[in-house]
């Protein structure tokens, strides 16, 4: 178990966190769905998310398309990464048609590889030392950068860099 | 517009459900790619007649400015052709690698040798993934050939809109064919010499050839002979970082840059002989010289991770900035703006912080000073501060 007191995370609690995070890939999700099937249907929700429903969230003021747009293809990136790991293997002749059940299940799995690539980001930090985990007494788990040699060192870079698409 | 002239050309007829069919425009399609060659112009830095093994950059550049605008125009005509759920069903393209190729060549004019050879590069790889290799795994940006089954091959439009090619490409070079990647990443500093020399001259400054050295090479050394102020420059151009893991890469490659330069410096400092042949003055003219040493990286500054209080790392973008538009200011100028990062946007004025919750299955996470949001223009002219530095006038 986690404390629940504020406390640093130590290396073998995070080792924990992980596992448990883990514990959250969509397994039951996708096994019985054939590989090539899911990617397909992965690949047209991907596709309606661009043209249709991030309008809609920059709308609603979730962010600028720039972010939501690399927080989608991160998604993606980890959506591919679980099909190839949990779906079975292609079938012979399975069906690339539109499945109403299959787009919707795809839209749960690329919005949970949406937040899954976060808590990796902040996993990697912890694991390469950039950043601390401190659990405070609600059970949040606090990330802090260190070992920042400039502080705003990261905005400077985005300020000054020379325009880079993704 | 381009859309309706392209419906009109491609004319769409519904296929079956949520499906159609259209022939490619080929005039609106060559149109549309001599467009997107114009707007994406300044994503292309590398020389086109490098070999990436199999395909030139050149011949890779051609390719995606097709795939591109292919991807494009089919995602337009899918969504404007009036069908079922914007023709979801034939939204992603999926055919056979020979269709494929034989698609992509016709429309791009290119061999079919060199489209088989990059598509063969771009198809979604899972064995690059496998943790333990020592390899960084590529981002799914980087192949956006899926394989479904069979030789059936999908392509996902919008992560070839989204994407930095040049970049991808580069990044996929230094996995699969790490030789290629190493001689070219040389060819690639010589790039940024090329491309910086001309433009330091222009700034009124003496620049010697690079030199090598048993310790450790000189990229440029730059002297300004008003000032008696030299700087031993080591070149860096790395991919901007766009993770954890390149930004930690990134940073590791900028502290070698400064190491390096760090050792050149005390090389310097003895005016050992060479030096005179170097940039032509005498032992007496170079006794009067001060030598300093600065990392140029073409894009990132490290990003907060690196920093040495008298080899500072600036980028190209500062250089420019600080001896040319707007400022027009010296060498050392540049050395001091660097080390004690008088460029730095500030909070407040520029920009301010937020807390990002992130919850994932039952965990909450509170990334602390995560979220930045841009509160006012950056100008270089007033934002990066001067104050106190004396100018040494001709």
């Amino acid at each position: 178990m986690l404390s629940t007191d504020s406390a640093k995370l130590t290396a073998k609690q995070l080792e924990e966190l992980e596992a448990k995070i883990d514990l959250a890939d969509p397994v039951s999700k996708l096994a019985s769905i054939p590989r090539d099937v899911a990617l397909i249907h992965l690949l047209r929700f991907y596709e309606d998310y661009n043209r249709l429903w991030l309008p809609k969230e920059i709308e609603a003021g979730a962010g600028s398309f720039e972010v939501l747009a690399k927080l989608a293809q991160d998604a993606l990136h980890f959506a591919v990464l679980w099909i190839f790991k949990y779906c079975k293997p292609p079938t012979a002749k399975g069906s690339y048609a539109n499945n109403d059940q299959l787009y919707l299940l795809m839209h749960d799995i690329l919005m949970q590889a949406r937040s899954y690539s976060t808590v990796w980001d902040i996993m990697s930090l912890l694991r390469r030392g950039s950043a601390e985990a401190v659990s405070d007494q609600n059970g949040t788990i606090r990330i802090e950068p260190i070992g920042l040699l400039v502080p705003d060192g990261e905005v400077a870079d985005n300020v000054i860099g020379i325009p880079d698409d993704n | 517009m381009i859309v309706p002239a392209l419906l009109q050309e491609a004319s769409p007829v519904k296929d079956g459900d949520s499906k159609i069919r259209y022939t490619f425009p080929m005039a609106n399609f060559n149109a549309h790619v001599a467009g997107l060659r114009a707007l994406k112009n300044d994503l292309w830095q590398l020389d086109s007649t490098w070999d990436l093994g199999g395909y030139t950059v050149g011949e890779f550049k051609r390719f995606w400015l097709t795939l591109l605008s292919r991807s494009m125009l089919h995602s337009l005509i899918c969504f404007h052709s009036g069908a079922e759920g914007g023709a979801l069903n034939s939204l992603v393209t999926y055919m056979t690698r020979r269709r494929w190729v034989n698609e992509l060549g016709r429309l791009s004019g290119l061999p079919t040798s060199a489209v088989g050879s990059i598509i063969d590069d771009l198809i979604f790889d899972i064995s690059l993934q496998a943790p333990g290799t020592g390899k960084k795994p590529p981002n799914v940006t980087c192949q956006p050939f899926f394989p479904l089954r069979d030789d059936l091959l999908a392509v996902s439009n919008h992560l070839v809109m989204l994407s930095n090619p040049e970049r991808n490409v580069w990044d996929l070079v230094a996995i699969r064919k790490p030789g290629i990647h190493s001689r070219l990443r040389n060819k690639k500093e010589k790039l940024q010499q090329e491309g910086l020399v001309p433009r330091l001259k222009d700034y009124g400054l003496a620049v010697s050839p690079g030199k090598e050295h048993p310790d450790g090479n000189i990229d440029l050394l730059v002297i300004d002979r008003t000032d008696n102020f030299a700087l031993n420059i080591e070149l860096k151009w790395l991919t901007a970082p766009d993770g954890i893991k390149e930004v930690a890469y990134t940073g590791a490659q900028l502290q070698r840059g400064i190491d390096q330069a760090r050792t050149v410096r005390k090389w310097l400092e003895t005016t050992p002989p060479e030096l005179s042949q170097l940039t032509g003055l005498s032992t007496d003219e170079l006794d009067k010289i001060e030598f300093q040493s600065m990392v140029v990286s073409r894009n990132t500054t490290g990003g907060g991770r690196v920093f040495d209080p008298e080899i500072p790392v600036v980028n190209e973008r500062l250089v420019d900035w600080v001896l040319g538009d707007p400022l027009h200011r010296s060498l050392r100028t540049l050395w001091i703006v660097g080390k004690e990062l008088r460029y730095l946007p500030k909070r407040g004025k520029h920009f301010r912080e937020s807390d990002i919750p992130i919850d994932y299955e039952g965990f909450r996470f509170l990334m602390i000073n995560a979220g930045m949001e841009w509160t006012g223009p950056y100008d270089p002219a007033v934002d990066i501060d001067l104050e106190g530095i004396e100018e040494v006038l001709n």
